[in-house]
């Protein structure tokens, strides 16, 4: 028996608890996926609802795939937003530190 | 007694607390993380190592610990003077801003008796005066370029063939020669040239004055040929005997080529790389179209994809890490930069690859007519009737309002990678570079939306690559270690 092709899709939906993620990070997030989709994103009841628009349909099994490497992505940006917050004040001292002896700086 | 301190001695003996050092992560593979530090060292963990260190879950005797401890990925109570090293390395790395352009390009003529179809700007015409350098632009343009702070100077002669308009090479040298007897800069001269109408006689100046010669040679006959062609269907046979009697005149070392991937090449990495290797070439360069001019309008550059090309590059390099396993030293020149940014404090001033953007910064382009342009695809660019990247030119403006014009200073801000999308949370930032140029000609932004880059496609797949690479194989990290510059 012949197999049935893979049914294609246009969409598909992950919600995100905005207790736990930062807008921010979702925002981050659906911008490092669109080489393959674009990612509306609207709040309901607390979470942050992400609709994946494919650019061209795709397999169920490639967009789970999709929805897959957002929620890693969501994972990752937290974790950036927690060193960047933790490091904000370390990182300007290096780089002040570091121009400040590169005779870069204006003598005015 | 030993010469050295046991093992002990250098392992952390700290109380477990530490402070994150700023650092960037992005997945190498799907358990491994990339991640570098400000100045770009970098080091492989697996997501969870990068996670327990985000949450300052990792003790001392963890063995990545002091690893990420001496690269600067966090300071604790027994690294006090991280941060001050760590500075240091920022301002090693960014040194070259102090000293900012060193490589002039002049344009001596667009008239090239070659009719490349992926060639940016030639032009055929009989008419000298329309696309020949002037005695005066010249003269105005070597006023500019001893301006520059810089204290290597390197001037390069494009064109078209600027052998074309060798007269007025012969007028810039001497004249540069000249100026730099009370400038006393390091001063260097490239003529690119095809070498298809070199005389004896040029070759003697050449060697009179220390001048390099930079051709093309894009593989075997066949594939050269029907690369490049022009009247009597020779290139190929030109260019090799020119680079003999190049090399017999002015020495081996002097002369270099470059090779240009067209789709016929595709499929020709291992005969293309065979090629410079029977030449006695030290390396290649695997270089893909660029998106400008001829390349663009006679769909040369759409004839294959990035991908392919990716392809293309991988298959080459596993190809010269075979000829070196056999024992051909042989390097691929890009990878060579690339690792240059990775594996040593230093920034091997690449202008695609740089962060600000080389454009005016690293290099500059004086063009035939005067216009002065912020680097060689900015005037490819500019051949197509864009001229976002004109800063001025050479009769009609100032040092001061060509190197400080919105033309350069806009774009460099704009694409900085430190504050660009996804540039500023790429591991691979410090590795790559900003290129509004390219940027500006495929998606008419400075920035561009790096998703749908082919520039980023194409350098982080390389960067993952040649990482993947060292990581795997230790005898590949140290053939690397001897690419570095």
């Amino acid at each position: 028996m012949q197999a049935e092709p893979s049914e294609l899709v246009a969409s598909a939906t992950e919600s995100f608890d905005l207790s736990v993620f930062s807008m921010d990070c979702i925002k981050r997030a659906g911008y490092r996926i669109t080489a393959k989709a674009s990612v509306n994103i609207s709040t309901e009841a607390g979470n942050a609802v992400c609709v994946l628009h494919f650019t061209k349909p795709v397999s169920r099994e490639d967009a789970a795939k999709a929805v897959e490497g957002l929620r890693l992505e969501v994972l990752d940006q937290d974790l950036r937003s927690v060193v960047a917050a933790e490091t904000a004040t370390l990182r300007n001292t290096i780089l002040a530190l570091a121009f400040s002896r590169s005779g870069l700086q204006s003598v005015d | 007694m030993t010469k050295f301190s046991p093992l002990s001695e250098f392992q952390a003996t700290g109380d477990g607390h530490y402070q994150l050092a700023p650092f960037r992560f992005s997945p190498l593979d799907n358990e491994r993380y990339v991640i570098t530090n400000q100045a770009g060292e970098y080091s492989v963990q697996p997501r969870s190592v990068v996670a327990a260190l985000v949450r300052h879950e990792l003790k001392p005797s963890d063995s990545a610990y002091s690893r990420l401890r001496s690269k600067h990925f966090l300071f604790d109570s027994s690294s006090t003077i991280g941060p001050v090293m760590l500075a240091t390395k920022v301002r090693t790395k960014a040194k070259r801003l102090a000293n900012f352009t060193a490589l002039h390009i002049m344009v001596m003529s667009l008239r090239c008796e070659h009719s490349c179809p992926y060639c940016q700007v030639s032009r055929q015409s009989e008419d000298r005066s329309a696309f020949d350098m002037t005695k005066e632009t010249a003269e105005k343009a070597l006023g500019l370029i001893f301006q520059s702070p810089s204290p290597a100077i390197k001037i390069e002669f494009q064109g078209g063939e600027p052998l074309l308009n060798f007269d007025l090479i012969r007028f810039v040298v001497e004249k540069a020669e000249s100026i730099n007897e009370v400038e006393k800069r390091s001063l260097q001269f490239v003529i690119t040239t095809n070498l298809a109408v070199v005389t004896n006689q040029i070759f003697e100046y050449c060697k009179e004055h220390d001048i390099l010669i930079s051709t093309s040679l894009d593989g075997p006959a066949k594939l050269h040929n029907a690369n490049r062609p022009r009247p009597g269907k020779n290139s190929y046979e030109l260019a090799i005997e020119g680079i003999h009697r190049a090399r017999a005149a002015l020495g081996h070392e002097r002369v270099s080529a470059l090779m240009t991937t067209t789709k016929a090449s595709l499929g020709m990495g291992r005969e293309i790389i065979d090629e410079y290797v029977r030449m006695h070439f030290p390396g290649i360069f695997l270089r893909p179209l660029s998106p400008y001019g001829f390349a663009v309008k006679t769909k040369w550059y759409a004839s294959y994809d990035t991908e392919s090309w990716v392809d293309f590059y991988f298959d080459g390099l596993e190809y010269i890490i075979e000829l070196n396993r056999r024992g051909t030293p042989f390097i691929e020149f890009y990878a060579s930069t690339i690792l240059t940014k990775m594996l040593t404090p230093f920034e091997p001033d690449y202008v695609d690859l740089m962060s600000p953007a080389g454009i005016g910064i690293s290099a500059v382009v004086y063009n035939y007519d005067g216009d002065v342009y912020a680097s060689d695809e900015a005037r490819m660019l500019a051949e197509m009737g864009d001229k976002s990247f004109r800063l001025g030119n050479v009769h009609r403006n100032t040092y001061a309002e060509i190197f400080t014009s919105d033309a350069l200073l806009d774009p460099i801000e704009q694409s900085f990678a430190g504050s660009a999308p996804m540039c500023s949370e790429c591991a691979f930032e410090p590795f790559c570079g900003s290129e509004p140029v390219f940027h500006k000609a495929t998606q008419d932004d400075f920035v561009g939306l790096k998703t749908r880059s082919s520039f980023c496609y194409r350098n982080m797949a390389i960067f993952k690559r040649l990482i993947g690479l060292m990581e795997e194989d230790p005898s590949i990290r140290e053939l690397f270690m001897g690419w570095t510059r």
